[in-house]
């Protein structure tokens, strides 16, 4: 296991690498941020001392090899806009992303795995086919307009909740949440749903199509014919073996809702992390783009490291050493 | 259905109307985003907004941009590099402590020593050499040329508390510097999201009307509307003109217009010969001669996009600002709707035929910048010319803009006087001097030049905007920027507020009340 972990580690080193390269080199092809951010009355004066402040009178690889040096010591350069650690303004923002993110997750496990098995087990009757098709419209939505529905009902006509923003917050060891209050749990409902519309949808159709597969399977009818309840039938042998692709999905899923929630974020006002990257792409601010895309890569490999753990604990015949 | 929802909507709206002038509380949906609360840190259009209500500037502005007493009372020039300000007495900082001439002082060593400034606030304090104090109240600041600009550049400087001289970016964004003599006072700042106000009762000008403000950061267009709509905010600018008919025909909400000191132009490359993405057959440029430019414009039909494509979110324009600004031209009159004109002026030039060109604009920019665009490629091929539109993101348009690679494009440009706007897009790029930075067309008229460079050290207001008024006509006369429309800044409340709309197309709290 700890070999498995240094060498998933140390694999992603060089992803984290390759990565900073793509985004440098890429943002510095789209132009001089300078002509963006600065006021269009600043004199020639003002903008050649800003161009030589942040260093893009250097050439590429010396403005590249300049930032590895500061990575390398934890320091990931600082926002062109704000003048502070770009690191610091990811993770100052990531709270609120975070509790949105698996506050989502939590309703769509809550209501799509249910929904999905109960789908699987009775497939011929109204009630499953119409989870069936309800999932398919789930999956179809765009996550923008299905947003302004969203608001449009339950904010502009019904008036029960909050059109957006993050409401009020408490701390909790020095972290804002929004789980505290009534205040803060409104305003994240309408988001969170609008996120876990397209999740519930899809664990829904995963887990009715394994339950439809494995229901028929001759463990099933062997467990049945034990005499063993239906409840651990269904709970025990059933759940365990659908859940190998559903945990795959669901953590591809949670890492996306994390990194690119930003639409919803847009939409609803919530100040996460998915804003400030379209913020800062919007002024190149390029120490942000950079430092939140090597975060983002971070997180999908502790993401897929954490779900290959759970596979090994979910099916004993996967052995880590083989999963590279 | 449709009228039931309104229906609903209208008894919230009613409902949180009456709450609302109860708990004397304003919540304001903004577009514009504050980055940070160092008034001398960035001097960034969104962030000034929020600036004005923490913050006084030296000089003030009137709703029209016109200078007014702000911190100082009255200033004059002695002679044409002396001028003595007299600031106002009896103004007091949100911590208690009185301003005098030593909080100017401070604010004035302060600004060019803000660390890792993305556009600082130096070039408006740089012409002063010498500060010199000559009691608490009275200041004479000496310059190295005539600068006749100096009290609209210090209508910029926010003034800040001399104890404060030292402190950091992030003390003033923390709260703990953020002390200024403006009508309301921090109360809490969440990036982002809001800025939570409230109101200084000491302050020095007319009370302020709210107790509390919050200015919400509602950048999504969708979501301002649908604020506004729902009740969560009682006011929001930068209204939608997809809304707007809405908003208009709607008995709980009114919205509130105004034109603004922008303009939205085309300029053309009239130096190259031959230019990248204009293609007359020869090695020509065909947009170097002035009737060409001209037929451009005539083939413009300025009322049907102001009113079809910006539904009369705009004003027809003639020039880089209109009428009531100080120096526009008198003389300068919007080009007339005029094909067969045009077609004859193209054939006069040598270009019967027409010729080819990509036409860059940018792509979200500003309302409806894409659709006005195609219009225009669509006028233009109505005389006779091949167009292409191609609409890039701000983010690659301007870049390669300020690099000259466009023939011809379309933008908008804003300052808050016409010889700002001559100095920056007109005048020849001119790095010595710092003139012409906005001017992405290589458009050169020696003439024009020479006016402008003797404006801006021509003391004398009247005579100064006469040059203005000349270097317009020497420009717009032989059509080296074509006008398209002034737009307009349109601000939505619910009924029950009654908004001033101010040209510089910000919207705060100072300028609300409720109508009796």
């Amino acid at each position: 296991m700890a070999v498995f972990i240094i060498r998933r580690l140390l694999q992603s080193l060089l992803v984290v690498f390759a990565m900073s390269v793509i985004v440098f080199v890429g943002v510095f092809a789209i132009g001089n941020p300078v002509d963006i951010f600065i006021s269009p009355t600043a004199d020639s004066i003002e903008y050649d001392r800003v161009v030589r402040q942040l260093g893009l009178d250097l050439p590429l690889h010396e403005q590249y090899l300049r930032f590895l040096g500061n990575a390398l010591q934890g320091d990931l350069g600082n926002s062109f806009i704000t003048g502070e650690p770009a690191l610091g303004m990811i993770l100052q923002r990531m709270p609120a992303t975070l509790e949105l993110a698996v506050f989502a997750m939590l309703i769509a496990v809550g209501i799509g795995i249910p929904l999905g098995l109960w789908a699987g087990l009775h497939p011929g009757t109204l009630g499953g086919q119409t989870i069936a098709a309800g999932s398919i419209v789930g999956f179809s939505l765009p996550n923008f307009w299905q947003g302004l529905m969203l608001i449009l009902i339950f904010a502009v006509t019904l008036g029960w909740l909050p059109s957006g923003g993050r409401g009020d917050t408490t701390d909790v060891f020095g972290i804002r949440t929004s789980l505290g209050s009534l205040d803060g749990l409104s305003h994240m409902l309408l988001p969170a749903i609008n996120l876990a519309i397209f999740k519930t949808a899809l664990l829904i159709r995963l887990v009715r199509a394994g339950t439809r597969e494995i229901i028929r399977q001759d463990y099933i009818k062997f467990a049945r014919a034990k005499g063993l309840s239906e409840r651990r039938v269904i709970g025990v042998h059933l759940l365990k073996n659908i859940m190998i692709p559903v945990v795959t999905v669901l953590g591809m899923e949670l890492g996306s809702v994390i990194a690119f929630a930003v639409v919803t974020e847009t939409v609803f006002a919530w100040p996460g992390m998915g804003k400030l990257i379209v913020d800062s792409i919007y002024v190149l601010d390029r120490p942000v783009i950079v430092a939140y895309l090597l975060i983002i890569v971070v997180l999908f490999i502790i993401i897929n490291m954490v779900v290959d753990i759970l596979y090994s604990a979910l099916d004993p015949r996967v052995r880590l050493g083989s999963l590279r | 259905m449709a009228s039931r929802m309104m229906k609903l909507a209208g008894t919230a709206a009613l409902v949180l109307a009456a709450a609302g002038a109860q708990a004397q509380e304003l919540t304001i949906g903004t577009k514009l985003e504050v980055s940070t609360l160092d008034p001398h840190f960035f001097a960034s259009f969104p962030s000034g907004q929020s600036h004005s209500y923490l913050y006084d500037r030296l000089v003030a502005l009137d709703d029209d941009l016109n200078l007014v007493p702000g911190l100082t009372e009255s200033w004059q020039a002695l002679d044409d590099t002396t001028w003595e300000f007299r600031l106002r007495q009896g103004v007091t900082f949100h911590d208690g402590s009185a301003f005098d001439a030593e909080d100017v002082v401070a604010t004035f060593n302060r600004i060019p020593t803000v660390p890792d400034s993305p556009n600082s606030f130096t070039r408006y304090v740089r012409p002063i050499t010498e500060v010199e104090v000559v009691d608490d109240h009275t200041l004479r600041f000496h310059t190295e040329q005539p600068t006749p600009q100096l009290p609209r550049f210090l209508s910029n400087v926010v003034v800040i508390a001399a104890e404060t001289e030292l402190a950091t970016t992030k003390d003033f964004n923390d709260g703990i510097a953020a002390i200024g003599t403006g009508p309301y006072k921090l109360d809490e700042w969440r990036r982002g999201e809001k800025l939570i106000l409230e109101r200084f009762d000491d302050y020095w000008g007319a009370a302020p009307r709210w107790e509390q403000v919050e200015e919400v950061t509602l950048a999504n267009d969708g979501a301002r509307t649908a604020a506004l709509l729902s009740g969560d905010v009682d006011v929001i600018d930068y209204v939608p003109v997809a809304d707007l008919p809405r908003l208009r025909d709607d008995d709980d909400f009114s919205v509130f217009t105004k034109p603004i000191a922008r303009i939205h132009y085309v300029h053309m490359d009239s130096s190259r010969v031959p230019t990248p993405h204009v293609d007359a057959g020869d090695d020509s440029n065909p947009l170097a001669d002035a009737r060409v430019r001209k037929a451009l414009s005539l083939a413009i039909n300025r009322a049907a996009i102001v009113d079809r494509l910006l539904l009369g979110m705009g004003v027809p324009a003639s020039q880089m600002l209109p009428s009531s600004f100080a120096g526009a031209s008198e003389n300068l009159a919007v080009d007339p709707y005029d094909p067969q004109a045009a077609r004859s002026l193209l054939a006069e030039a040598g270009y019967g035929d027409g010729f080819t060109m990509t036409f860059h604009a940018t792509n979200g920019r500003y309302p409806a910048d894409v659709e006005i665009a195609q219009a225009l490629a669509q006028m233009w091929t109505r005389i006779g010319l091949t167009v292409q539109v191609e609409a890039l993101a701000r983010t690659i348009f301007f870049p390669r803009a300020t690099d000259y690679e466009f023939s011809i494009y379309t933008a908008q440009y804003g300052t808050e006087t016409n010889l700002d706007m001559l100095m920056s897009m007109l005048h020849s790029r001119n790095t010595d001097l710092g003139l012409g930075t906005g001017n992405r067309a290589r458009y050169v008229n020696e003439t024009a030049d020479a006016l402008i460079q003797e404006a801006m050290i021509t003391t004398d207001d009247a005579a100064r905007n006469a040059l203005i008024a000349q270097a317009l006509e020497t420009v717009f006369g032989e059509h080296g920027l074509i006008p398209l429309y002034w737009p307009s800044f349109a601000v939505a409340a619910r009924t029950g507020l009654d908004v001033a709309v101010r040209a510089n197309a910000r919207n705060t709290a100072m300028r609300i009340t409720p109508v009796d």
